[in-house]
């Protein structure tokens, strides 16, 4: 059987995290809820740079 | 990267947790990323009460392990955007020494993290490719 040549591109790079499915999600702490709100607003406000319009 | 770090574990590759050990006991921290634009994702970086159940963003706890609870959040940047699709990833502390700590994870780590990314720095109302030494209010780092 010919071996099968690995796609550099799609080859799975190493994960180092635990995979923990019981996790208990803060996703919708207040907190965290208010950072995510202040950096959009920071972002809103000064603007984005180049390189992202440039990397989209 | 071949630092020291934390094992550290995530359910969805939004959100990470690990413990930090040191002389002010265990202290779990935890890293977030919540999208806030298009491919533009903040990251929170808190501390996490079980006692009290309460997340702390404001504390530097200083459990004498600044080196390796950095290098774990650099260790958690890399599986976040190799995850998804490669995204932009906006940092800024909740008080002013907490964005000098994220100044300092990078430029602790600056040759590996220079190699594999972009870092941008917002200073004097621009933002600007990452110089050590110099003050940030905030940050933005992508995957090359």
């Amino acid at each position: 059987m010919p071996k099968m040549k690995k796609d550099k591109k799609t080859a799975t790079k190493k994960i180092n995290a635990i995979l923990d499915p019981s996790m208990r999600s803060h996703a919708n702490d207040p907190i965290v809820l208010k950072k995510a709100n202040d950096a959009k607003a920071f972002i809103d406000r000064v603007g984005l740079p180049k390189e992202y319009y440039d990397s989209q | 990267m071949n630092l020291p770090r934390y094992p550290y574990k995530t359910d969805n590759f939004l959100e990470y947790e690990f413990v930090s050990v040191g002389p002010k006991g265990h202290i779990k921290k935890i890293v977030q990323f919540t999208q806030i634009d298009v491919n533009i994702f903040n990251l929170s970086f808190y501390d996490f009460s079980e006692e009290i159940g309460e997340i702390n963003d404001l504390v530097v706890t200083n459990n004498n392990d600044r080196h390796k609870v950095l290098a774990t959040v650099a260790f958690v940047i890399q599986d976040f955007t190799q995850k998804n699709n490669r995204p932009w990833i906006f940092a800024k502390g909740s008080t002013r020494s907490r964005t000098r700590l994220y100044r300092m994870g990078i430029t602790n780590n600056w040759e590996e993290i220079n190699t594999e990314y972009v870092v941008l720095g917002f200073q004097d109302g621009g933002w600007q490719p990452f110089e050590l030494q110099k003050p940030y209010e905030a940050f933005l780092i992508h995957r090359r």
